[in-house]
């Protein structure tokens, strides 16, 4: 989705993760990824990018957060104003009430997909959202109704994924383990899972990946 | 009883350390060895300085009862050297009992850590009495702010990057640069509006978190539009970057005090407890009736404070104690001094503290080679550069001798007997005795001491010399007092401009052949040129 704040158009998108573009006047916007854990008040750092068009070293201008599963999200975007500082120009936290939320299952087991919908009515029950289901068992994918038209909002792919080769950012001791570090605390497995689903039951699995647990 | 060896490694202050039943038998920083100076090293493991430990302890890591790692651990290398047979040590929890179980204090005491971040937390709180030590607060890093990642940030970008990519000012090393800055800087709102868009504080909370990346945009965007150009313009940012510091810092002193009003006694750890301007507010708080710093406040004095807190949990260490010094470091025999003299053509005589005295009356200026080397930033008496503080032209000297291009004040060595009529307030001199705190100059003698005044506040940072712990600086001090009538001198670190506090005699007799110095006290020995 675009957005256009005075002079600086912003580009934010969720799918398939998060991804942040600052098109503006401006050489340098600065932009946060801050999540609220547990409906604390206080909201945890998890990633910030410095947007600098003059700086030829900088390895890309756009801001991505791979994580795919759930996370309650607060992006914002800064720009510096002289004698002001830091200022605010928009800030998007995650909300998807009355929004078409799309939830792929990625199996071919009728009993992993049973289970898996039923996390996905929890998820819609605590959030309010519209579902849309796309799986390889049609009775389940026929049993949400919505409107064609409407944009997604974000998408959850469940399933057992491996480990990508994409899925770096490892350091120090959680190396050996293959966990992945954001903002010096947020640990998860992968991209796509928030614990190693190898040895969880299927509930948990998809509990996981849509912040039930 | 135990033996325990501990190790901070990662991206700066490598050390290592030894405690034998309950006694402190070595802590030696790498950068002493190394020979590069801790934050100009991107991977600083304690490599040289556990090695020298072995050797001078003929202990054995593999053969000590205990091997720990304080947090953050860089673990392929705490395997190596231990063969993965260690423990880890809370990084704030080692700030903490290292400074109370060395502050000496006894009844109620806060001990505060504040960092850049360790274990995931920017702050630990414990309340103390007794000797036991109760957690009243943790401060994780991913919500709370660090006004330390303010000051190092601010030091990063200020003066930008050089061709390699290189920070020109380095985060761990140089913020002391914006420090002394400061002095010469003046107070602007608008600065401090732009810093209160980082970090505020409120209700005990520095908030929000991240304030590195919100202080490198923030000191990116003013360079950028070449703000920090001018000398006077990084003056005054400097200049309100303390004063905000201070001001949010000494409401958060406030109001711990209010929930704890029984509590009059304070121990700071930590690298934002390197800033002696601020030491200097919290120690002049009418209600604080004491303060420490412990002496290796930064990231250097973890393993020393892990060693203590092991020894505290197997009960041999139960009290906190009072340090006679920090000379914890390498030491060297009139027999290997001797040896290294022997490749310089120097003069040569006894020691006798009258003539060195009336040589820093001359104003000559004295390395001073002393003991075992110090633990921590200061220069203590063990590796310093005397002088006599009287005269402001002694500044250019110093700098062009020493090829120093700061603007940080040179520090006064005093002794203990006469502190209270040159110095205000008169408490924490214990804390001073590690020159750890700001104390303001009274009028009478500010025009006496000029080389060792603080020029903007007339404030200086004075090292307070006890007889029974130091007698042979005493001696100089006390016999300098006697031509001049001054009993202070100017003490400053025995090391080059971005160079390690040096270690050897070699280094020491090398600095009196390049006439770095005039003459060189070793030992009890006397060198200088022909």
């Amino acid at each position: 989705m675009y957005i256009t704040v005075n002079k600086e158009q912003i580009d934010i998108r969720l799918n398939p993760y998060i991804y942040v573009n600052v098109l503006g006047p401006d050489p340098l916007y600065y932009v946060e990824l801050r999540e609220y854990v547990n409906n604390d008040n206080e909201s945890k750092f998890v990633e910030g990018y410095h947007f600098n068009k003059n700086d030829e070293y900088v390895m890309s201008n756009n801001f991505s957060f791979f994580g795919e599963f759930y996370g309650d999200y607060e992006i914002s975007v800064y720009k510096f104003v002289n004698n002001v500082g830091l200022q605010r120009i928009h800030t998007h936290r995650y909300n998807d009430c009355g929004k078409l939320v799309e939830f792929n299952l990625e199996t071919n087991n009728i009993d992993d997909a049973n289970t898996w919908i039923e996390s996905v009515l929890e998820y819609q029950k605590k959030h309010g959202c519209i579902v849309k289901i796309n799986s390889n068992f049609e009775e389940l994918n026929s049993q949400f109704e919505y409107d064609n038209n409407q944009p997604i909002y974000k998408t959850y792919n469940i399933g057992r994924f491996e480990k990508n080769s994409t899925d770096y950012k490892t350091l120090g001791e959680t190396r050996k383990y293959g966990k992945l570090w954001f903002g010096n605390w947020k640990v998860f497995w992968s991209y796509q899972h928030p614990r190693n689903w190898k040895g969880l039951s299927s509930k948990n699995i998809s509990d996981d990946i849509l912040g039930l647990t | 009883m135990s033996s325990i060896y501990a190790f901070f490694a990662g991206s700066h202050s490598a050390t290592s350390a030894l405690v034998v039943d309950g006694e402190i038998k070595y802590v030696i920083e790498e950068e002493r060895l190394s020979r590069v100076k801790s934050g100009d090293d991107y991977e600083s493991y304690p490599r040289l300085s556990s090695s020298k430990i072995v050797e001078l302890s003929n202990l054995e890591i593999k053969d000590t009862d205990y091997r720990i790692f304080v947090e953050p651990i860089p673990d392929l290398y705490a395997e190596d050297l231990t063969n993965g047979n260690y423990e880890r040590m809370g990084h704030h929890d080692s700030h903490c009992y290292g400074a109370y179980f060395t502050s000496g204090m006894e009844g109620k005491v806060i001990s505060i850590s504040y960092d850049g971040g360790g274990d995931k937390s920017v702050m630990k709180i414990y309340l103390c009495d007794d000797g036991k030590m109760t957690l009243f607060r943790s401060m994780d890093l991913s919500t709370f702010g660090s006004i330390s990642h303010l000051w190092g940030f601010s030091t990063m970008g200020m003066m930008g990057w050089d061709d390699y990519g290189v920070p020109i000012w380095k985060i761990c090393k140089d913020e002391g640069k914006l420090m002394g800055m400061a002095a010469d800087g003046y107070y602007d709102q608008n600065i401090i509006n732009m810093l209160k868009t980082v970090i505020t504080y409120k209700d005990l909370k520095f908030t929000p978190s991240n304030t590195g990346g919100r202080t490198k945009f923030l000191i990116d965007s003013l360079r950028v539009m070449g703000y920090f150009n001018s000398k006077e313009q990084r003056e005054i940012f400097s200049y309100n970057l303390q004063h905000y510091t201070n001001e949010m810092f000494i409401h958060f002193i406030n109001d711990l005090h209010k929930l704890h009003p029984e509590y009059k006694k304070f121990v700071f750890s930590g690298g934002l407890f390197a800033n002696v301007k601020l030491n200097q507010q919290i120690n002049e708080l009418d209600f604080v009736d004491e303060m420490y710093v412990y002496p290796p406040m930064g990231d250097e004095g973890l393993p020393l404070g892990a060693c203590i807190k092991k020894a505290v949990e197997l009960g041999e260490i139960t009290k906190p104690i009072k340090l006679k010094n920090v000379f914890f470091g390498i030491g060297y025999t009139q027999d290997e001094i001797n040896q290294d003299s022997e490749n310089y053509d120097f003069k040569k005589e006894e020691y006798n503290s009258e003539v060195i005295a009336r040589d820093l009356e001359d104003g000559k200026m004295i390395g001073w080679f002393q003991d075992r080397f110090e633990h921590g930033p200061r220069a203590l008496g063990s590796r310093s550069i005397l002088v006599k503080p009287t005269e402001i032209k002694t500044h250019k000297l110093l700098n062009e001798r020493l090829k120093r291009y700061e603007i940080m004040p040179f520090a006064p060595i005093v002794m203990e007997e006469h502190f209270d009529k040159i110095f205000y307030p008169s408490k924490s001199k214990y804390s001073a005795e590690f020159m750890t705190i700001c104390y303001s100059t009274r009028e009478s003698w500010i025009n006496k001491i000029p080389a060792v005044i603080q020029k903007s506040d007339k404030s200086a940072r004075p090292q307070v010399v006890v007889k029974n712990k130091n007698e042979k600086l005493w001696d100089v001090l006390n016999e300098y007092s006697k031509i001049s009538g001054i009993p202070v001198l100017l003490n400053t670190s025995f090391n080059s401009h971005n160079e390690p506090i040096i270690d050897s005699p070699k280094q020491a007799f090398e600095t009196l052949n390049k006439g770095i110095i005039d003459k060189l006290v070793i030992g009890d020995y006397v060198y200088y040129r022909k």
